[in-house]
Formats: C-alpha cells, sequence, structure tokens
C-alpha cells in the first residue's frame, strides 16, 4: 500500500516553491456533467449526457465520484435492483448496485473509483445503468424536477495528485 | 458536460510559479461538521422542518470557486411504526433555505445502523456568506421514528471542499 506525506502544508516552509512542490499537489475538478432525463431503462444501457473525455496530464491520480438518482415506474418485483456501470473507453472498470424496493419512490446510489496513473491521452469515461435483477422499468433522473422534489445526479472526474 | 486540462502535474520548471498558477489548484477543505451525540426523535416527512436539520455549516468561499458538499449519515430506526422495505429515508441538502439535492434509500433493516451517504457540486456559488444544511427525515407517509447515531466508530458528518476553480 502506497503512502506519503502531505505536500500541501509541509513544503512551503522553504521559499523558493518550486515547480516540483506544485506539481505535486492535486489537480481539482477536471470534469462534471448532470446528464439528461431518461425512462423505460430495463437493459443495460448508456446514460444520456453520463459521458467524459478529458485529457489529464501523465502520471496523476484521479478520483471519479457517481451520484445516481433512479426509480422504478413499472412492474416493481421482490428483489429489483439496479446497476450503474462505469466504463473507460469501452471497458468496464467498476459496478455499482443498489436494491429498489418501492415504485414511483427514488433511491440514491453513491459511489467512487479510483484511475491510477494516468498515460497522457484522452479518455471516455461513460456511465451505464440498467436492471440487474427482477422485473421493474427504471427512470433516471438528471437534472431537474421528479417525483415531486429537485434532484441532480452527478458525475465528476478529478485529479486527486501525482501518481505513487 | 464541462472538462478542462489539469493544472496539477503541468507546471513548467522553466517558469515562476505565479498567484495565477496556485489559483488553478484546488483550495481544500473549507468546513466540516460532526454529529457529536445521538439525534433522536426524527419522525417528520416534510423536508423544510427545522426539526429535521440535523448539520450547517456557514462558508464564504472566494469568486467563481466549485464546491463539493460530501454527507454521511448513521441512521437506525427505532419505532415499531417503519417498514422495512417500505420506508424510504433520505438526506436533504438546503442552500441559503432552498433544496438542491438529496441522497435516499428505502430502509434495509430495522434496529441497525445505517449509512446514507451522499454528494453535490455547487458550481460557483457567489463570494458571499453561504448556508449549508442538512435535513433528515422519511419520503412516505406513516409513523416511522430514527436516530441518528454518533459515536467514536459511526460519525454522521458534512463537509464542503473547494475543488478547483468554477467552470
Amino acid at each position: 500500500m502506497p503512502t506519503r506525506n502531505s505536500t500541501a502544508g509541509r513544503a512551503f516552509g522553504a521559499d523558493p516553491v518550486t515547480t516540483t512542490t506544485t506539481n505535486g499537489l492535486p489537480g481539482g475538478m477536471l470534469a462534471y456533467t448532470t446528464g439528461t432525463p431518461m425512462t423505460g431503462i430495463t437493459a443495460v444501457v448508456n446514460l444520456t449526457g453520463m459521458s467524459l473525455t478529458i485529457t489529464p496530464p501523465a502520471n496523476r491520480d484521479l478520483k471519479i465520484t457517481v451520484l445516481m438518482h433512479a426509480y422504478i415506474s413499472s412492474a416493481l418485483t421482490s428483489g429489483d435492483t439496479f446497476q450503474v456501470q462505469l466504463q473507460r473507453d469501452g471497458v468496464t472498470g467498476q459496478i455499482w448496485i443498489m436494491r429498489c424496493d418501492q415504485q414511483n419512490v427514488q433511491v440514491t446510489l453513491c459511489g467512487y473509483a479510483f484511475d491510477f496513473q494516468t498515460d497522457g491521452n484522452p479518455h471516455t469515461y461513460l456511465l451505464r445503468g440498467g436492471r440487474l435483477g427482477g422485473t421493474g422499468t427504471y427512470a433516471a433522473i438528471a437534472n431537474g424536477t421528479a417525483l415531486g422534489v429537485t434532484l441532480t445526479s452527478w458525475f465528476a472526474i478529478e485529479d486527486v495528485g501525482v501518481h505513487f | 458536460m464541462a472538462t478542462r486540462s489539469s493544472a496539477g502535474g503541468t507546471f513548467n520548471a522553466a517558469n515562476v510559479i505565479t498567484a495565477a498558477n496556485l489559483n488553478s489548484l484546488p483550495g481544500g477543505i473549507l468546513a466540516y461538521q460532526q454529529i457529536t451525540s445521538n439525534v433522536s426523535g426524527l419522525n417528520s416527512n416534510d423536508q423544510s422542518n427545522p426539526n429535521e436539520v440535523l448539520m450547517s455549516v456557514t462558508v464564504t468561499p472566494r469568486v467563481s470557486r466549485l464546491l463539493r458538499i460530501s454527507w454521511s449519515i448513521i441512521y437506525r430506526l427505532t419505532k415499531a411504526g417503519g417498514a422495512v422495505g417500505t420506508d424510504n429515508v433520505w438526506a436533504i441538502l438546503f442552500k441559503d433555505g432552498t433544496y438542491t439535492n438529496a441522497a435516499s434509500m428505502t430502509m434495509p433493516q430495522g434496529n441497525r445502523d445505517i449509512g446514507l451517504p451522499g454528494f453535490a457540486l455547487d458550481v460557483g456559488p457567489t463570494a458571499a456568506a453561504h448556508i449549508y444544511e442538512i435535513h433528515f427525515g422519511f419520503q412516505a407517509a406513516g409513523e416511522p421514528e430514527y436516530q441518528v447515531t454518533a459515536s467514536p466508530t459511526l460519525r454522521s458528518f458534512m463537509m464542503i471542499e473547494d475543488v478547483g476553480p468554477s467552470f
């Protein structure tokens, strides 16, 4: 398990600040999207608008954060589960699953993933979603009012520092 | 969708580091709050009920920054009126008194501590004081009652980070 001391709060005691020091700091948020609403989801499909293409510098570590609101709009059955897949350049790298027990009541999936040691090339990160078990038909809440409340689903990518 | 290249890792060794360079980086954590004692009797499905306010922080960010608000609530059903697999609980984020986002789940088990995480982004809030609150309640009609738990190993918290300049 690689670990290190923090760069921020440690290195700035000795002037001058160097590029080596500053390049060791996190770069912050690189991209985010809120997607668009979808209905009629059964099989796993691309979630509309939940695609981000970025070209981070080489040798950085990325954190991907997902907050996804969805609900079953019809055909609820016991054991209905909804999965969200994270793909990078078409290859699935992470899956999150949530259980949905009620019809027309939104539930929220909150997930994190990491992509270690970027290579300096552009990559496309994509969320896909669909039914894993049961018979329910789903709707994905993107950005707006659904079921009487205002909700926003987020998909964000963050540079969290230089690779170990 | 908004994207950009990272500032981190791109500073040229031949250049002088400028204030603009440093302002392109994230500012780190701005505020956090933890629940330090149990909060019992949470039995409202009224999202505006002030009794539901679990945590509140006030921050004054710099202009044109991107903030991430994160939270994790540890809760449990404490009254027989709730129905496992039926009642939905939610943690609701308010900004300056306005409902901004939420995280919700169907209660999977009774009388057990359960985690409810969530996060939201606030893109370019004004450089003024803003109040961010986490409310907690249930969505459907009924009489369930919940407790939000506080212990050294079960920490309900919210925090606000500056994750870089706004897009």
